[in-house]
């Protein structure tokens, strides 16, 4: 036993020595294929670099998912860099200004019903072929077709004539759709709208050679041709390795700095921080709880993405007890919604409570839209007597389904209760975490449910107007308003450009505001964390690199 | 013995059946809708009348407006045909992603049952030798304290250590093959689940040796303690630790689910994760289905090797 003893010991402790010494040895750096993309790189002409840029430009990107890319069922978290690989016929700015992309300009006839979109002539695919209008015709076919699994393009291009038959699979090729010549495409609508030339900036619109379209559960890779300045260099999502590199045959004028841009999964935040503080990530995507301590630090690294979001319980407005307006007047006066969102987002959502459905990011938002809003004890409790049950005793139950499992929605809900408890006596109210269905057969009953909104095309006409239309369905909130009706019905009708618009949707929101249909939670806030040392960046409402052409490293 | 194996395969088979079924079953009746899980990554971002339009095209287009059976036969019809169908979630085929994942998790499962084997047995004797001692005591907390402390919890603040603090490695993310440096942490932190379970089983295996007369016989005829230990000690002790062994593999294998999203492995665990989490019932199926298979598998590969281990027992 004495002889044995320190053998096992010393064994052991080798074992130990030997893992743990290691996990103490040097790992390849993660940029490692550097030198070989320079040279990959090399046949296009480069733009010189600016005098603070770094030798590599090179992004280190991290975020909490990574999918397919298509344009076509594109699902959040290739929006990035989408557009700068199959470019849309225009490129929105922040401020949701569209700028020349695939195409030079724009023509649309006098009742906004034919639009014709000039593809520029120098514009070729990654293979040297030129990019031509029928192409963009084949692609938004199949992507609108029963084929193409988990599309959305026609959400883009349904108005176009001819789209529904495509949808329904009882045509080939959307009829609305002419090409006038290789470099002309004609558009034209089943009904007029103004604001249609806006779809053409979304990613949805970028088209794929229909050549390398090879399955209807079609995914790009290597081999996929590109029309845009970047193309995939490897886009495994079984192996989770994500590269986009430059593309040499890019025919624009104006060359990206950026070399290549490397995706990391991560949906770890812990790990994604871990990263972000040993310098191993350059911009990062999707930090929750570490957001707020590290806005705290560095307020200056995050940039927002300016979706245009709500969140909020709506109060379907035909089941009692919320039938009656001074219920549904008295449940809103009787929170204190700044200090419920501040407690319920644990201060990370402040400056961001709902106040108004057009959020400050659209056109048109005028901020105190709805004067009514606010916290006012006294007044929900005389609201509440006024109403025809008269006090709480009578009332029925209210069932809350939080729509989703988040504990945000959960702790606002329950925020809520306690509120109404405590401000007007009303006890009978149940939360469910969920949807409808986790009522079961009381699904019928659920009177508030969280709701969300947002716009992906930045045009607060057609926002508020969805909302009218959903709204206004008896399965929904049951809303009921011939006034408002023809306000909105006269919206989609309006030029953005004109002087009356911002003031008829303004007034048509206000309107809508006034039927106290919803509870309001927060003008979502999403954002990037940018290292300093990456000049440049910014974002667009559909969350693309709007400037990746202009980013670039510099030295650190 | 070929006869036994047969007649464990023909039992199996129902019960394989069985666990698709019921996990079919509650995957088709739970609340959660896959469709629905895949667009809260629109939340916000898409109007709530263009997100329940999606649902429900979606929906269509998977079959997931059909009943139960049409479903369920539809699944199983496939399966026969060999394949597991199309990820809702990610749009991709789920026999593909099985057998992409399934080597990685299977070569990092092994791993880890490798080094739980190198480093559960020597402590494990090592505390029964020691029994009631201080190092009884440490080995045996101190291995169980690894185990208490969630893999979750316990990669970060390893990673907060290594790079952070110590600044002697870089966050190891992804997958280029076993050998390689990345590896060891994962592993290491794999090996740390069941480490209590082998070094406990050992203990208590070596202590009930110790005490038998042929161990005695053997000390008195002035053996050197070592060769008592691994000729007389091990040797019987060890039987009930290699079955084990077999479980603790199979579970490593099928169980990484934090591990891979930690250290982003391309592994079956994530795949297992992704699926969980989005409700993407192709995806829970086939991973069911696989960790079904290996537990069966396991089940009658231990059951074999048993024999082989212990003369004294015979397949009938």
């Amino acid at each position: 036993m004495k002889q044995l003893h320190p053998r096992i010991v010393i064994t052991a402790l080798l074992l130990l020595a030997v893992v743990l010494g290691a996990c103490a040895a040097p790992a390849a750096p993660a940029d490692s294929g550097g030198a070989a993309m320079a040279d990959e790189g090399g046949e296009m002409a480069g733009r010189p670099l600016p005098d603070d840029a770094a030798e590599e430009q090179v992004i280190r990107y991290v975020t909490r998912d990574l999918s397919r890319l298509n344009p076509a069922s594109e699902s959040g978290f290739g929006r990035p860099w989408i557009s700068h690989m199959w470019m849309p016929f225009f490129l929105r700015d922040r401020n949701h200004d569209l700028h020349p992309w695939l195409a030079t300009d724009w023509e649309v006839n006098d009742d906004n019903s034919v639009y014709t979109i000039h593809i520029n002539p120098d514009a070729t695919w990654s293979d040297g072929s030129p990019v031509v209008a029928q192409e963009a015709i084949d692609f938004w076919s199949w992507a609108l077709s029963p084929n193409c699994i988990s599309c959305w393009t026609y959400l883009r291009l349904g108005v176009v004539e001819g789209a529904q038959a495509v949808i329904d699979g009882e045509a080939d090729t959307i009829s609305g759709l002419t090409a006038i010549d290789d470099k002309t495409l004609q558009i034209t609508l089943a009904d007029p709208s103004p604001t249609f030339i806006a779809a053409m900036a979304h990613y949805n619109t970028g088209f794929v050679k229909m050549e390398d379209v090879n399955a209807d559960e079609f995914a790009a890779d290597a081999n996929t041709r590109v029309n845009g300045p970047f193309q995939i260099k490897v886009w495994d999502l079984d192996e989770r390795e994500y590269e986009i590199v430059q593309n040499p045959n890019w025919w624009g004028d104006r060359k990206p700095y950026i070399e290549r841009i490397v995706a990391q999964w991560s949906n770890d935040e812990n790990i994604t921080y871990i990263m972000w503080q040993d310098g191993e990530a350059d911009i990062a995507h999707w930090f929750t709880n570490i957001r707020e301590p590290l806005r705290a630090e560095s307020p200056e690294l995050f940039v927002l993405i300016p979706y245009a979001t709500n969140f909020y319980f709506a109060l379907h407005t035909s089941k009692p007890p919320l039938d009656d307006l001074n219920v549904r007047r008295a449940l809103l006066h009787a929170v204190d919604w700044d200090l419920a969102i501040s407690a319920a987002y644990e201060g990370s959502r402040d400056e961001r409570v709902m106040k108004t459905h057009i959020t400050p990011e659209l056109p048109c938002f005028v901020a105190d839209n709805w004067p009514d809003f606010g916290y006012d004890p006294e007044l929900a409790k005389q609201e509440l007597a006024a109403s025809k049950y008269g006090g709480p005793e009578d009332l029925p139950k209210i069932r809350i389904s939080s729509g989703g499992q988040s504990p945000n929605y959960l702790r606002t809900a329950e925020i809520m209760a306690e509120q109404w408890k405590n401000v007007l006596g009303i006890t009978d109210v149940e939360i469910r975490p969920g949807w409808g269905d986790a009522w079961g057969q009381e699904a019928d009953l659920v009177n508030v449910q969280r709701n969300s909104w947002g716009a992906t095309i930045p045009d607060p006409a057609a926002m508020i107007t969805g909302l009218w239309k959903y709204y206004t369905n008896p399965d929904h909130v049951a809303l009921v308003d011939d006034e408002l009706d023809a306000m909105m019905a006269e919206l989609p009708t309006l030029d953005p450009n004109s002087a009356e618009y911002c003031e008829k949707v303004s007034a048509a929101e206000k309107r809508l505001l006034g039927h106290y249909y919803f509870l309001p939670m927060i003008w979502d806030l999403y954002e990037y964390v940018v290292q300093p040392y990456i000049k440049n960046f910014d974002a667009n409402v559909d969350n693309n690199w709007s400037t990746l052409l202009d980013i670039y490293v510099a030295e650190h | 013995m070929f006869v036994y194996t047969l007649k464990r395969l023909a039992v199996a088979v129902p019960t394989f059946f069985a666990v698709l079924l019921i996990t079919f079953t509650l995957t088709v009746v739970s609340p959660f809708d896959p469709v629905e899980m895949m667009m809260t990554q629109f939340e916000g971002t898409l109007d709530t009348l263009a997100k329940e339009e999606v649902i429900e095209k979606i929906r269509d287009q998977y079959g997931l407006n059909d009943t139960y059976w049409v479903q369920f036969t539809r699944w199983i019809g496939r399966l026969l045909q060999g394949d597991l169908g199309i990820s809702i979630n990610g749009q991709r085929n789920v026999l593909r992603m099985i057998v992409k994942t399934f080597p990685i998790s299977f070569q990092l499962g092994l791993a880890g049952a490798v080094v739980t084997t190198i480093l559960g047995i020597p402590l494990g004797c090592i505390a029964a030798l020691k029994q009631n001692t201080w190092i009884d005591y440490t080995i045996v907390g101190g291995t169980l304290g690894f185990r208490t402390v969630p893999v979750f919890v316990l990669a970060p603040l390893l990673l907060v250590l290594f790079v952070l603090v110590l600044d002697i490695m870089r966050v190891p993310r992804g997958w280029d093959g076993l050998f390689q440096t990345k590896v060891i942490l994962p592993v290491f932190i794999l090996a740390l689940g069941p480490l209590p379970v082998v070094v406990r089983q050992t203990r208590a295996a070596v202590l009930e040796v110790f005490s038998m007369d042929y161990v005695r016989t053997a000390k008195m005829k002035g053996l050197e303690m070592w060769r008592i230990i691994i000729r007389h000690i091990l040797r019987n002790a060890l039987i009930p630790v290699v079955t084990t062994l077999g479980f603790v593999a199979e579970g490593l294998i099928v169980g990484s689910i934090f591990l891979d999203s930690i250290f982003a492995i391309p592994g079956f665990g994530g795949v297992a994760e992704a699926g969980f989490r989005g409700f993407d019932y192709p995806v829970i199926m086939g991973v069911t289905m696989v960790s079904a298979i290996m537990i069966i598998l396991t089940n009658l590969a231990v059951d074999l090797v048993y024999p082989f281990l212990d003369p004294r027992i015979k397949i009938e």
